[in-house]
């Protein structure tokens, strides 16, 4: 069967209770077993956090703001 | 000989004390079901995550054993009011110390129990936060965002909860990570 709301990633939090709801009663061992794999979110936050931080666009450069108002008076005298 | 207080918080794997769990609830039919095992993991996972400062083992043990004279059944009212002294009252059988047994009778407010432990804030958190995100037979597990607007500004309102927001700052940093469900 398909799981319509598998179609899109959820938070770390939010999979772990819908991984952890989708196990039956009887058979804790399955929800054990999610208990044991959750150990590696900490890395997992860590390396994301990381990726985030690399993939961050460096910070723009200030405007020269005399530079912009003479070149937008160039344009502007040139309409006249 | 060692009793099973000093067996179980002896025992420092998490994977060996989950399994610790699974057999004490067939041997002594103890409440453990899957609800326990994610406020487990929140716990777990935020005293690492936020370095918080207590015997991280010991809070995990407390989270375990905690509810184990907890019933499935939700509408017993009374049941809801006494689980929390219940298990602890079994817990001290088990060998467990006064202050382990208080601090799990303090995971909820209904015995009065007071001061409060700070061990017993992170249990009262996971508790009402892991118990709201899973499914009921009367409801569907609440979403993420409006559990923590619940946990916040209805369960705990009013309550003094010393890691609270801390708590909602760890929920939300790890929300922020997505990933594909099994």
């Amino acid at each position: 069967m398909v799981d319509l709301k598998a179609k899109e990633p959820k938070g770390l939090i939010k999979k772990l209770a819908v991984d952890i709801n989708k196990t039956s009663k009887d058979n804790l061992q399955k929800a054990i077993a999610i208990a044991i794999e959750a150990q590696s979110i900490p890395d997992i936050v860590r390396a994301k956090e990381e990726e985030k931080r690399k993939a961050k666009p460096k910070e723009k450069e200030p405007i020269d703001t005399v530079q912009l108002a003479q070149e937008i008076k160039k344009e502007v005298d040139l309409e006249r | 000989m060692e009793t099973f207080a000093e067996y179980i918080l002896n025992e420092k794997n998490f994977d060996r004390k989950l399994a610790i769990m699974y057999f004490l609830e067939k041997k002594a039919n103890i409440f453990f079901n899957k609800s326990v095992i994610l406020k487990t993991v929140l716990a777990k996972l935020f005293i690492e995550m936020e370095n918080i400062d207590v015997d991280e083992n010991l809070v995990i043990t407390a989270c375990l054993l905690c509810a184990c004279k907890k019933n499935d059944v939700p509408q017993n009212l009374d049941k809801v009011r006494s689980y929390a002294k219940e298990s602890a009252e079994y817990l001290e059988t088990l060998g467990f110390s006064e202050k382990f047994c208080r601090i799990c009778e303090q995971q909820n407010r209904y015995s009065g129990s007071y001061p409060r432990e700070k061990e017993s804030d992170i249990l009262e958190l996971v508790d009402h936060f892991g118990g709201m995100v899973l499914d009921r037979p009367e409801r569907r597990g609440f979403e993420v965002d409006e559990a923590l607007v619940l946990l916040e500004y209805r369960n705990l309102r009013g309550k003094d909860n010393r890691y609270l927001d801390q708590f909602v700052n760890f929920i939300k940093r790890l929300e922020e990570i997505k990933e594909w469900s099994t």
